[in-house]
């Protein structure tokens, strides 16, 4: 193992913990009117005290924060304040909900995205060029709520249809559950093409003007080989930290059409803790978001240190 | 012609600067068209919002039974809402609070981020060292989850969403800029500011600040849609500035939701006109980015 990974691992640790600092802490920023309205709006307690005391937050920071740690490391995510539930067996299965949305939104958006890139590089300057650029600049522009919201409105006022919003487990029925994401998926993977298309279509250029490629081109090898063997083999790298950037607008989209499209996913378990001021519930998608996010940015290093073998050596 | 004096040529014997209405005019000629119609429209936009108490035709807020759910019609050009409220006129108000919160979030992020890069870039080593691994942290929640935590926590009010949304969105922004702090220390006169004993807060500030503006500048302008974009979806959530105000997010959720099938402008228009700003600003500061800095095409936006 290089010191490039290595270091990369102990990066990724280090921000971790700072991770768990950062959610344990937000109950402990909690101002008091959160507090108050926790105990008048939403009845978990009887008074501020009691709530206190419901929170573990009366005893002192240390042992706080130790029985905080102790309790991750066991995998329990303390209980929520609504249902009284274990956050964990609440969380577990909306976890792959929310994880198959997020993979399928990248793969729409990587599909409509890489080839109008490509297409947009080879055919640089032409009017193809010009649309699909102009193309990407609306899609970033548009708000992903409206976009589903206008969806479901005038395909029931054009074709009298609307996707279904009564939502199907994926072991009860694999097939009805593929249908009800498959509009959330192509909807959300509509603004996360545009950046895909930008970013493809740049690298294309830059790759394409090496000159490698052209001597792949002068020794007769067919256009689509120095296209995608030389060319998009070669723009790969960069592509795949876009990847990992992309992880956090998905996150953003899977919050809004689980919200839109009524999918109990994670996007609308923190919502609904949000709305109803359960902040153990909050704290603890935090934690989780987090972490997934950190992990897959350690992917995308290693990842990157593998496709790239300059990074990996230390230039 | 004269040229209009810049404020550095003193001396006679200096060849005419360019002054500033002849730098912008040289901009404006090397804009593309898409960037100029960007800004015009953004103009047009901006001057609406500014207007919105002499143009709009009625108050935002004012409710009229007898004319609920009115669809467009000459008197009401987008229609009314469920509570027969003008939403032309909560669109032009609507503006009014988008356009000014997004200001104020890119400003108040752009100097959160220049504080920290500056004092991170600048002291290095062990400072920089630790500064960064909170940096880390900062950047590693997601945004959009982070910004719904901190607002149910704080409450929402148009105060706590600009400050928590810059908080957010300051992090990020801070990396790019700390990696060109760190180039322009290295400069010669630096150094020489060093050597002669100058004070390590007037070297960040009179020689380091003025050489990174530029770039905070451009980042800064850039990311202007998204908070657009972000502003609207948090006031969609209800997560936003807090209704009665009407702001473009909020006016597609909550009650109105329940009559937009039947009243498909209550959903159109505020999301039309969220589009189309956030499309008039990024390509109106996207080509304002490549004219000053063609190297930078494609940063700033993820």
């Amino acid at each position: 193992m290089s010191t490039y990974l290595l270091q990369r691992f102990l990066l990724a640790g280090l921000t971790l913990v700072i991770v768990c600092f950062g959610a344990f802490s937000l109950l402990r920023i909690m101002p008091g009117s959160a507090a108050e309205l926790m105990v008048t709006d939403q009845g978990y307690a009887n008074d501020i005290p009691e709530l206190r005391k419901q929170l573990g937050l009366d005893e002192p920071i240390y042992i706080q924060l130790w029985d905080w740690v102790k309790n991750l490391a066991r995998g329990d995510l303390g209980h929520s304040l609504y249902s009284g539930e274990s956050i964990t067996s609440e969380v577990a299965p909306r976890i792959p909900i929310t994880a198959l949305l997020g993979l399928l939104i990248v793969s729409v958006g990587w599909l409509i995205g890489v080839p109008i890139g490509i297409l947009a590089a080879v055919k640089q300057g032409t009017v193809i060029d010009e649309v699909s650029r102009t193309v990407a600049v609306f899609f970033l522009a548009v708000p992903t709520f409206w976009l589903a919201t206008m969806f479901l409105v005038f395909s029931s006022i054009w074709f009298g249809w609307a996707p279904s919003l009564r939502f199907v487990r994926f072991t009860a029925d694999p097939v009805e559950h593929l249908k009800i994401m498959f509009w959330p998926a192509l909807l959300g993977g509509i603004p996360t093409s545009a950046g895909v298309i930008r970013v493809t279509r740049t690298l294309m250029l830059e790759v394409l003007r090496q000159d490698y490629v052209r001597t792949a081109r002068a020794k007769g090898l067919a256009p689509r080989a120095v296209l995608f063997r030389h060319g998009l083999r070669n723009a790969s790298p960069p592509l795949v930290t876009i990847l990992g950037l992309q992880v956090t607008t998905v996150v953003t989209g899977a919050v809004i059409l689980e919200q839109v499209f009524a999918i109990p996913g994670m996007g609308r378990y923190i919502l609904e803790a949000a709305t109803r001021r359960d902040y153990p519930v909050v704290q603890a998608i935090l934690l989780l978001t987090a972490t997934m996010l950190v992990m897959t940015n350690l992917t995308v290093d290693v990842l990157y240190g593998y496709l790239d073998p300059r990074v990996r050596l230390g230039r | 012609m004269r040229a209009p004096r810049g404020p550095r040529d003193r001396g006679a014997w200096e060849a005419p600067v360019p002054g500033r209405v002849q730098k912008i005019a040289r901009a404006i000629r090397r804009m593309p068209v898409t960037g100029l119609a960007g800004g015009a429209v953004l103009a047009v936009f901006v001057l609406a919002a500014l207007l919105a108490p002499v143009i709009a035709p009625y108050d935002p807020n004012e409710s009229d039974t007898l004319e609920r759910l009115l669809s467009p019609n000459a008197s009401h050009w987008f229609g009314t809402d469920q509570l027969g409220r003008d939403i032309f006129s909560r669109i032009l108000w609507g503006g009014r609070y988008t356009l000014g919160a997004s200001l104020a979030v890119v400003a108040l992020s752009a100097t959160i981020a220049t504080t920290v890069a500056v004092v991170s870039g600048y002291f290095g080593g062990k400072v920089d060292l630790v500064i960064q691994r909170f940096v880390d942290g900062w950047i590693a929640f997601p945004a959009f989850v982070l910004l719904i935590a901190l607002i149910s926590l704080l409450g929402p009010s148009l105060r706590n969403v600009i400050v928590v949304l810059s908080f957010t969105m300051a992090g990020g922004m801070s990396r790019i800029l700390r990696s060109s702090v760190i180039v322009v220390k290295e400069a010669s006169y630096i150094e020489m500011a060093r050597v002669v004993g100058a004070d390590p807060v007037r070297i960040m500030f009179r020689h380091i600040l003025p050489q990174i503006v530029p770039l905070v500048l451009i980042l800064a302008s850039v990311q202007m849609g998204g908070v657009v974009l972000v502003l609207a979806s948090l006031g969609f959530l209800g997560f936003g500035i807090p209704p009665p105000t009407p702001e473009w997010g909020s006016m597609l959720s909550g009650r109105a939701r329940d009559f937009i099938y039947s009243a498909y402008w209550l959903a159109l228009f505020p999301g039309l006109a969220i589009t189309l700003t956030v499309l008039c600003l990024n390509l109106f500061f996207d080509s304002v980015r490549d004219i000053i800095d063609p190297r930078m095409r494609g940063t700033g936006r993820r």
